[in-house]
C-alpha cells in the first residue's frame, strides 16, 4: 500500500512539473481569429480589399433600388412589414426611417474605399494602380448615390453633413479626379463608369451642359452592373427575394400601372403606341395578392432569379441624358431622335410626332426614362428633378429620405449642419 | 423515430447496460475483499414515526468513508478496525444527527437513527464556491440546492430546466418556446450583462460543460433559404442531461457567493452531483417508465377561420377556413425509460444508468429522442487516497418544429394563413409555404456527446486535504435541413435545398483544490482553501449547403447544382488562482476572506490579470441562548464579492470580414474595430440575509436581499456609419445594477400519524437598472429635429437592458362613413414623434406556491407560479392583422350576412397596427405540475421480487391565466437566446404533458 501511495504521489508530481513547464514554454492565452482578417494581412491581398469595398456598394444597389422604388410611383407595399408601409406612405422621421440602413450602409462602403485608399498609398502603389482607380471612382459613385436619394449626409468620416446637390458636385468632383486616373491607365472599363457618373451627377445637380459633354464620350454597349449571385447571403439579389412573384410578395407595382399591364405576356403596354415594352416586364397571374393577402400582386418581372445583376449605370441612360439636354436647349429634333433610337433599338415603334410641344416631349422623356431604367433606382430622382412627387402621388409626403440618425448621434464630433434647409422635413 | 427503431434502441440499451453493470459489480466485490476481515457498522434510518428513509447521507468525519442508505434506511459499512467512530446522518428535510459507535475486532454492531423533520438545513453541506464541503451553516452569502432525487420521486422531469423550473428563488429557468428538445431561458437574478451571454456556468460533477441553447449554426454568407437550419425554436444542450441521473443540484447566485470561479460567474454557477454508488450493498436495480402524451392548449386566435371561405381559382371549389386549434394540435407521445443499478463493496462503488427518452411534440413532426449512459465510479485506495470517475454518454435527437421567426413555421403559416385567399393547395390560406409542404422538410438536429471526469483525492494529514480535478467535455452535432425537390418553399422555390451544419465542441476542465483546517488558540478555528482552476474551450462549426436539385431522389448536399461551405471557430483559456481562509469563533461566528486572480485569452492583449475579491460573515445566532423559544435556529449572514464575465473569444482584434462579392470573388471589408484594452465586466455584489427555523424547525425561513453592480460593463459603441466598420467597438465603459430580495419558506404543516402536509414557498424580486452608458452613448436631444433619442436604443440610462421602448398612437382622425380613395375605412391614427416607454422586459416578481400531502400510501403534489412585471413585443398581433387575418381582425368583420364583411373597425384596426406595434403584459399564473402518487404495498410487490414501488399520475403546465392577447406570456421567438426574451413572433406554447409514471425496485 505504501509503494502504491508513493508512487502516485510521485506520478503527480511528475505530471505538475510537466504542466508547468508546458504553461511556462507557450503563452497560454494567445489566440487567433482564424475566420477574420487582420489589418496588416491585408497588405498582401490588396485586390481583394479593393473588391471588397466595391462589392460593398454593389450590394446596396439591391435595397437602393426597393425602398427608392417605394417612395417613388414605381411600387406600392403590398406585404406586412410596417417600413415598406412608411415609405409606400412617404413617411419617415429622424431615427425610424426605413432608408437608414442603406444610408449606413453606403457610408461603410466609402469608408471602405478610403481605408482601402490609404493602404494602397501606405505599401506604394501608383495612382494608376487598377485598384487605386477601382476605389476612387466607387467612393465618386457612393456620393452620386447619397445625393440622389438622400437630403443630406456626411462629406467626410464623420465630418459635417452637406446638402443633396453638394453632395453630388463632391461626386462629380471625385468622379473626374478617378477618370483622370483611369485615362493615364487606359482603364476602359472605368472611364466609361467614372464618365457616366459626371453626367448623372452634373444632370441632376442642374449642370447640363456637362452633363451632356460626359454622357456623349460613353460608347453605345456599355453596362456597369451591380453583380449578384446565389452563393451567399448578402449577393443574391432582394428585389427578387422579398418582392417577386415565386418569392416574397412584400411590395409590387403601384396602382396606377396595373391596368396597362398585359398579364399575359408579363409587360407593360407602351402608354403611346399600345405595343408591349419588352424593357418593362411584370407579371402578375391570375388573383396573385401581395403577403397582405388582400392588395393584387403586379410583380416586377426584370429581375427573375435572385443571381440578376442590376444596371448602376448603362449607355443607354446617356442617351437618355442627351435627349434631356436637347429637350432642356429646346432642341426637340435630337431628343426625339435620341429616345426614337433607344425604342427603335428594342422593337418600338417611334414616338408619335410631337410637333414643337416641348411638354408633349417632357412627357416622353419621362416615360421613356421610366421604361429604360425601370426598376435601377432612378425614378425617385426624376421625380424629385421635375418636381412631381406631390401631383403624382399626392402632398405630404417625404421626397428624399433623411439623414441616418444612427450617423448622426454618432459622429465624434457632433457634426450635424445648423442649416435645416438642407433637411428633409420628418413626417410621421 | 419509427416505431422499429425505438423497439430496438431498448434491448441494446438494456443489454449493454447490464453487462456493464455485472462487469462492474464483480470489481467492486473483489476490491471489497481488501477490508473483508475488520468490523462491521449495520444502520438503518428512519423518521420519527419509524418510516424508513433512504437516500440520507451517512458520513465518518475525518475518514474517506461516507455511504447512502437505501431505499429501505438501511446501510452497512465494513471494513472498520476496531474503535469508537462518530457516525454523522444528513438528509434533506430533517435534522442531521451524530452518534459514536463502537465497532468490534470482528462482528458488527447495529445503530439505529430516527431523524426529525426540519424545515431548515443549516448542516446541509455544499462545495459549489465555498472552497470545499462546508457546513451551510458557515457560509455568508446565498447557496441554494435542489435535491433532484427527490423531486423525481415526486414528479416525472424530462429535462434539467424542468428539474430547476420554480423551484429555486432568483433563478428563472421557463420553457419560452414549445416543441420538444427546444431551448429554454436560464438565468439567475435578472439580466447580469448587457452585451454578454446571460447562462450561468454548468459543472457536471466539476467538469465545465457545454451550455449553449441556440442552434443557429447559419452563417450570415452562407444563403441558406431560411433562418438558419433549426426551425425557430433553438436547442439546448442542456437537454441532453437526464434528470434521472442527478442526485442534487447547487446553485450559486451572484458574485458575492462566486467569486471563487473568477471571470466567468457573475451570471452564477450551478454545480451538477450525480448519483454515485453505495458502499456494501448488493446490485440494486431501479426502473423506472413514464408513459403519456403532450397536448397544446387549444388557444390559437383562429377559431372564427371556419366562419369564411374562399372560392378555388382553379376549381371553383369553396374552400372553408380551417381552425388550427382541430386542425393542427395532436396529441404527442410522451416515453421515458430509466433503468439503473448501484451498489459495490466497501472500497469501490458503482453507480451504471441508462434512459431513454422519446417525447413527441404536439405540432408535428416534432420529437426529441435522448438516450442517455452513464458510468460512476469511486474508489477508495486507501484511508488517504481515493478516486471518482464518472462517464456519460449521449445522444439525443431532435426533429426541428418549425416554429418561430420562420417562413417555414408551421403554427406560423397556419395562423398567419388567411380562410379568405384558401385554396385546395393551401387550405388554411397560408401565406409563405404550404403546410403540407413543411411537412415534408427534414430537419434533424443530432448530438454525440460525452462528459467525464476524474477526480482524485488526497488526505496526508486528517486536516490537510487535496482535491484533484480533471475533465472534458466533447459535443458532436450534426444539424441539418432538407427541401425536397418539387415542393415550394419561399426563397427556394421547388428546386431544392439542404443545409448541413456540423459543431464540434471541446471543454476540458482542470481543478486543483488544497485545504488546511487548523484550531488556533481561544475557540478560534481556520480553514484554509487554495488552488488553481481553469479550462480550454474550442468550439468549431462547419456548414454546407447545396441548392438546385435535378429532380427527387438526391438528399446530399453534393447533389446540389450549387454547393456552398463554411467554417466557424472560438478558442477560449482561462486559467486562474484562488486563495481563502474562513475563521470559525466559537463555531457559531464565521469570517472568510478570500480572493481570484485570472488570466483570460479574451481579455485584451494590453491588458493584464483580474483580481476579485470575497469576504463574507455568517453568525449563528441561535447558539447564543438568548433567543425566544419559538426560534429554533437562526444565521444571520452578510457577503461581499466580485466576479467577472469575459468578452467574446476573439472580440479584442481588430478584423476585416471576408465576402463573396463581384459575382463570387473575394472581397475584405472593415468588420470589428477591435479593442486591445478589452477587460472583463466586474460585478461587485453585496448580499443579506437570515435563515431561521421557528417552532422546532417545522418552519423554516431563507431570506436574502442583493446589489449587484456591474462596472466595466461592455458596450458595443457604436462608430458613425462614415467612419467605417460593421460592428460597434467594445469598450469597458458601461454600469448597471441587480437588486432584489428572494425568499424560500419551508413548512412542515401536519404530521400526524399517516397524514403529511409541508409546504414550500418560493418568491424573488429583481430590478435590473443602466446605471451609466459611457460618454459617448448617451440619450440626448438630437440637432436634426430636437427630440430626444438614444444611441443605442434598448440601453437607457436608469432603464433595464432592453427596455421596450416604442411609438404610440397619440390621436386618431375622424370617423369616415365609406371609404376613401385609398379604399381605407374608419379612423386614421396618428403616430408619436417618438419612442416612449412601453415596459421593463423582465418580471419584477415570480413566485410559486407548492404543496405535498401524504396520507398513507398517497401522496398529492401540486405546484403554482406567477409571473409579474414583464412586457413583450407581441409581434404576432400587428402581424396578423397586417394580414388581414387572425380572430382578433376577423372578429371586427359584420357577421349578419351570408358572407362576413369587414367594417370600418376593420380598417381601423388594421390602420392602427400599420403604425405602431403591441405591447402586452406578460404577467401570468401558471398550474405547473399536479401529482397523485400511490406507493404500492409492501407485501404485495415483495411477492414478485420487487422493493419500492409507485405508481405516478402527473399533468404539466395544465392551465394559466393571463391577459397578453397571446397564445403563451413566456413565448420568445428566438428560442432561449440570450436577449430575445424582448418579443414573441410565432413563437409555439408550451404544451401540456399528461403522464403516468411507474418506479420500481429489485
Amino acid at each position: 500500500m505504501r509503494y502504491r501511495t508513493s508512487s502516485l504521489m510521485r506520478w503527480g508530481a511528475v505530471a505538475t512539473v510537466a504542466g508547468v513547464a508546458l504553461a511556462g514554454a507557450c503563452d497560454p492565452f494567445k489566440v487567433s481569429d482564424p475566420s477574420r482578417y487582420t489589418d496588416e494581412a491585408l497588405d498582401s491581398a490588396l485586390q481583394s480589399v479593393a473588391d471588397g469595398a466595391e462589392g460593398q456598394f454593389q450590394l446596396t444597389v439591391d435595397d437602393y433600388v426597393i425602398y427608392t422604388a417605394l417612395l417613388s410611383d414605381e411600387w406600392q407595399h403590398t406585404g406586412t412589414w410596417a417600413g415598406y408601409d412608411d415609405v409606400d406612405k412617404g413617411r419617415a422621421r429622424y431615427g425610424s426611417s426605413p432608408a437608414d440602413f442603406i444610408f449606413n450602409a453606403l457610408m461603410r462602403a466609402r469608408y471602405a474605399t478610403q481605408d482601402a485608399q490609404e493602404r494602397f498609398k501606405r505599401v506604394g502603389l501608383a495612382d494608376t494602380d487598377p485598384k487605386v482607380v477601382q476605389v476612387k471612382s466607387v467612393e465618386g459613385w457612393i456620393d452620386l448615390y447619397l445625393g440622389a436619394a438622400f437630403c443630406e449626409a456626411t462629406q467626410g468620416q464623420g465630418t459635417e453633413a452637406i446638402s443633396d446637390i453638394q453632395m453630388l458636385q463632391q461626386a462629380g468632383t471625385k468622379l473626374k479626379a478617378a477618370l483622370a486616373l483611369a485615362q493615364q491607365a487606359g482603364l476602359t472599363q472605368w472611364i466609361n463608369a467614372d464618365r457616366a457618373g459626371i453626367a448623372r451627377a452634373a444632370l441632376y445637380a442642374g449642370n447640363y451642359a456637362e452633363a451632356l459633354t460626359y454622357a456623349q464620350q460613353v460608347p453605345d454597349g456599355f453596362t456597369y452592373w451591380a453583380k449578384f449571385s446565389t452563393t451567399s447571403d448578402p449577393q443574391r439579389n432582394w428585389v427578387v427575394l422579398t418582392n417577386t412573384v415565386g418569392f416574397n410578395k412584400a411590395a409590387g407595382m403601384r396602382q396606377k400601372w396595373w391596368s396597362q399591364v398585359d398579364t399575359i405576356a408579363s409587360k407593360l403596354r407602351d402608354p403611346w403606341t399600345g405595343q408591349l415594352d419588352p424593357r418593362v416586364e411584370i407579371r402578375h397571374p391570375a388573383g396573385s395578392l401581395g403577403v397582405d393577402g388582400k392588395t393584387p400582386h403586379y410583380s416586377q418581372w426584370k429581375y427573375k432569379t435572385l443571381a440578376d445583376d442590376i444596371p448602376i449605370t448603362k449607355s443607354e441612360e446617356m442617351r437618355l441624358i442627351e435627349a434631356e439636354v436637347a429637350w432642356r436647349n429646346n432642341d426637340l429634333v435630337t431628343a426625339m431622335a435620341r429616345l426614337n433610337a433607344l425604342r427603335a433599338a428594342v422593337g418600338l415603334n417611334p414616338l408619335p410626332d410631337p410637333g414643337l410641344d416641348a411638354a408633349r416631349v417632357r412627357d416622353y422623356l419621362l416615360s421613356e426614362r421610366f421604361a429604360v431604367l425601370f426598376m435601377e433606382g432612378q425614378r425617385l430622382a426624376d421625380l424629385n428633378r421635375f418636381n412631381l412627387i406631390a401631383s403624382y402621388l399626392g402632398a405630404g409626403r417625404l421626397k428624399k429620405f433623411p439623414l441616418s440618425q444612427f450617423e448622426a448621434q454618432n459622429s465624434p464630433n457632433g457634426v450635424i449642419a445648423d442649416d435645416a434647409t438642407k433637411r428633409c422635413a420628418p413626417i410621421s | 423515430m419509427t416505431n422499429r427503431s425505438r423497439q430496438r434502441s431498448l434491448p441494446w440499451l438494456g443489454g449493454g447496460l447490464a453487462a456493464l453493470a455485472w462487469t462492474v459489480a464483480l470489481l467492486a466485490g473483489s476490491a471489497g475483499a481488501l477490508w473483508a476481515q475488520a468490523g462491521v457498522v449495520i444502520g438503518k434510518v428512519t423518521d420519527r414515526s419509524g418510516q424508513p428513509l433512504g437516500s440520507a447521507q451517512v458520513s465518518m468525519p475525518g475518514m474517506q468513508r461516507g455511504i447512502v442508505s437505501d431505499a429501505r434506511g438501511e446501510f452497512v459499512i465494513r471494513g472498520l478496525p476496531a474503535g469508537t467512530y462518530t457516525l454523522e446522518v444528513r438528509r434533506i428535510g430533517y435534522r442531521s444527527e451524530a452518534q459514536q459507535v463502537t465497532v468490534p475486532a470482528s462482528g458488527s454492531v447495529q445503530v439505529t437513527f430516527a431523524l426529525t423533520v426540519s424545515a431548515v438545513s443549516l448542516d446541509e453541506v455544499v462545495v459549489t464556491g465555498t472552497g470545499g464541503g462546508t457546513e451551510r451553516r458557515k457560509l455568508g452569502a446565498a447557496v441554494a440546492s435542489v435535491e433532484a432525487g427527490m423531486i423525481t420521486e415526486e414528479t416525472p422531469v424530462a429535462s434539467f430546466s424542468s428539474l430547476l423550473q420554480a423551484r429555486v428563488p432568483g433563478v428563472r429557468s421557463i420553457g419560452i418556446t414549445g416543441g420538444a428538445g427546444s431551448s429554454k431561458d436560464l438565468r439567475i437574478r435578472g439580466t447580469s450583462s448587457m452585451q454578454l451571454r446571460q447562462r450561468p456556468v454548468v459543472y457536471v460533477d466539476g467538469v465545465r460543460i457545454d451550455t449553449k441553447q441556440a442552434q443557429y449554426l447559419g452563417n450570415q454568407s452562407m444563403g441558406t433559404a431560411c433562418c438558419a437550419i433549426d426551425g425557430g425554436a433553438g436547442g439546448d444542450r442542456l437537454n441532453d442531461l437526464n434528470p434521472e441521473d442527478i442526485e442534487r443540484v447547487e446553485i450559486i447566485k451572484g458574485p458575492a457567493a462566486a467569486t471563487l470561479y473568477g471571470s466567468e460567474a457573475t451570471n452564477g454557477v450551478i454545480q451538477i452531483f450525480t448519483k454515485k454508488g453505495r458502499a456494501s450493498s448488493a446490485p440494486r436495480w431501479s426502473l423506472s417508465y413514464a408513459g403519456g402524451f403532450n397536448r397544446l392548449r387549444p388557444n390559437l386566435g383562429t377559431k372564427l377561420y371556419p366562419r369564411f371561405f374562399s372560392v378555388d381559382a382553379a376549381t371553383g371549389d369553396t374552400i372553408w377556413g380551417k381552425d388550427a386549434n382541430q386542425a393542427m394540435i395532436e396529441s404527442g407521445l410522451h416515453q421515458d425509460v430509466n433503468i439503473n443499478v448501484q451498489g459495490g463493496g466497501e472500497a469501490l462503488t458503482y453507480f451504471v444508468a441508462g434512459g431513454f427518452l422519446f417525447d413527441e411534440g404536439s405540432i408535428k413532426p416534432n420529437d426529441e429522442k435522448r438516450g442517455n449512459l452513464r458510468v460512476n465510479l469511486n474508489w477508495t485506495a486507501t484511508d488517504k487516497w481515493s478516486f471518482e470517475v464518472n462517464s456519460a454518454y449521449t445522444r439525443n435527437s431532435t426533429t426541428l418544429l418549425q416554429s418561430g421567426n420562420n417562413w417555414t413555421s408551421l403554427l406560423g403559416n397556419a395562423l398567419l394563413g388567411n380562410p379568405r385567399t384558401a385554396s385546395k393547395t393551401r387550405p388554411f390560406g397560408e401565406p409563405w409555404v404550404a403546410i403540407a409542404d413543411i411537412k415534408k422538410l427534414h430537419a434533424v438536429s443530432a448530438v454525440d456527446r460525452w462528459t467525464g471526469g476524474l477526480t482524485a483525492n488526497f488526505t496526508p494529514l486528517r486536516r490537510f486535504t487535496h482535491r484533484l480535478t480533471l475533465g472534458a467535455d466533447v459535443v458532436n452535432e450534426e444539424t441539418s435541413k432538407f427541401f425536397p425537390f418539387g415542393s415550394y418553399y419561399t426563397y427556394v422555390n421547388t428546386a431544392g435545398e439542404k443545409d448541413l451544419g456540423y459543431r464540434s465542441f471541446k471543454s476540458l476542465t482542470f481543478d486543483y483544490l488544497g485545504r488546511l483546517s487548523l484550531d488556533l488558540p481561544a475557540g478560534i478555528g481556520s480553514e484554509l482553501s487554495f488552488g488553481t482552476q481553469g479550462f480550454w474551450e474550442e468550439d468549431r462549426r462547419n456548414m454546407a449547403v447545396g441548392k438546385g436539385y435535378a429532380g427527387p431522389g438526391v438528399t446530399l448536399v453534393s447533389g446540389g447544382a450549387q454547393t456552398i461551405a463554411s467554417e466557424l471557430y472560438t478558442k477560449t483559456v482561462n486559467m486562474g488562482i484562488f486563495a481563502q481562509n474562513r475563521f470559525s469563533v466559537r463555531d457559531r461566528l464565521f469570517l472568510t476572506g478570500g480572493f481570484r486572480l485570472d488570466g483570460n485569452s479574451a481579455f485584451g492583449k494590453n491588458y493584464g490579470f483580474q483580481f476579485y475579491p470575497k469576504g463574507d460573515l455568517a453568525y449563528v445566532l441561535s447558539e447564543e441562548g438568548f433567543l425566544p423559544g419559538f426560534i429554533s435556529n437562526l444565521k444571520l449572514r452578510a457577503a461581499a464579492g466580485m466576479s467577472g464575465l469575459t468578452p467574446g473569444a476573439f472580440d479584442q482584434f481588430r478584423t476585416f470580414q471576408p465576402l463573396t462579392v463581384l459575382d463570387d470573388n473575394t472581397g475584405v471589408f472593415p468588420d470589428s474595430p477591435g479593442n486591445a484594452e478589452l477587460a472583463p465586466e466586474k460585478t461587485l455584489g453585496l448580499e443579506g440575509g437570515i435563515e431561521a427555523g421557528f417552532f422546532q424547525d417545522r418552519l423554516g425561513v431563507d431570506f436574502t436581499v442583493y446589489r449587484q453592480k456591474t462596472s466595466n460593463a461592455l458596450l458595443s459603441v457604436p462608430l458613425a456609419a462614415s467612419q467605417g466598420f460593421n460592428q460597434g467597438q467594445l469598450q469597458n465603459v458601461g454600469k448597471m445594477q441587480n437588486q432584489g430580495w428572494e425568499l424560500a419558506l419551508n413548512a412542515a404543516i401536519i404530521e400526524s400519524g399517516h397524514f403529511r402536509w409541508s409546504s414550500t414557498v418560493s418568491m424573488d424580486g429583481n430590478r435590473n437598472k443602466i446605471l451609466d452608458l459611457g460618454p459617448r452613448a448617451i440619450c440626448g436631444v438630437s440637432k436634426l429635429d430636437n427630440k430626444q433619442y438614444c444611441k443605442l436604443g434598448a440601453f437607457r440610462t436608469n432603464y433595464p437592458v432592453n427596455v421596450l421602448f416604442g411609438q404610440t398612437i397619440v390621436g386618431d382622425s375622424a370617423l369616415t362613413s365609406g371609404p376613401t380613395a385609398s379604399n381605407l375605412w374608419g379612423r386614421t391614427h396618428i403616430r408619436s414623434d417618438t419612442a416612449v416607454y412601453r415596459g421593463d422586459p423582465l418580471p419584477h416578481w415570480t413566485g410559486s406556491v407548492a404543496n405535498t400531502f401524504e396520507f398513507g400510501a398517497f401522496r398529492l403534489y401540486g405546484l403554482v407560479s406567477w409571473e409579474r412585471g414583464a412586457t413583450f413585443n407581441n409581434a404576432d398581433r400587428p402581424y396578423a392583422i397586417r394580414f388581414s387575418t387572425g380572430d382578433e381582425y376577423l372578429s371586427t368583420f359584420d357577421f349578419s350576412g351570408p358572407v362576413p364583411v369587414k367594417t370600418y373597425r376593420s380598417d381601423s384596426l388594421q390602420n392602427y397596427f400599420q403604425l405602431v406595434g403591441a405591447f402586452d403584459k406578460r404577467d401570468n399564473i401558471r398550474l405547473r405540475e399536479l401529482s397523485l402518487s400511490y406507493q404500492l404495498p409492501a407485501t404485495v410487490v415483495s411477492k414478485v421480487g420487487l422493493g419500492r414501488t409507485s405508481l405516478t399520475l402527473s399533468g404539466q403546465n395544465l392551465m394559466w391565466w393571463d391577459n397578453c392577447h397571446c397564445r403563451e406570456p413566456n413565448a420568445n421567438w428566438q428560442g432561449g437566446s440570450d436577449f430575445g426574451f424582448t418579443t414573441d413572433f410565432l413563437g409555439a406554447p408550451q404544451p401540456r404533458k399528461f403522464v403516468a409514471t411507474i418506479r420500481t425496485s429489485f
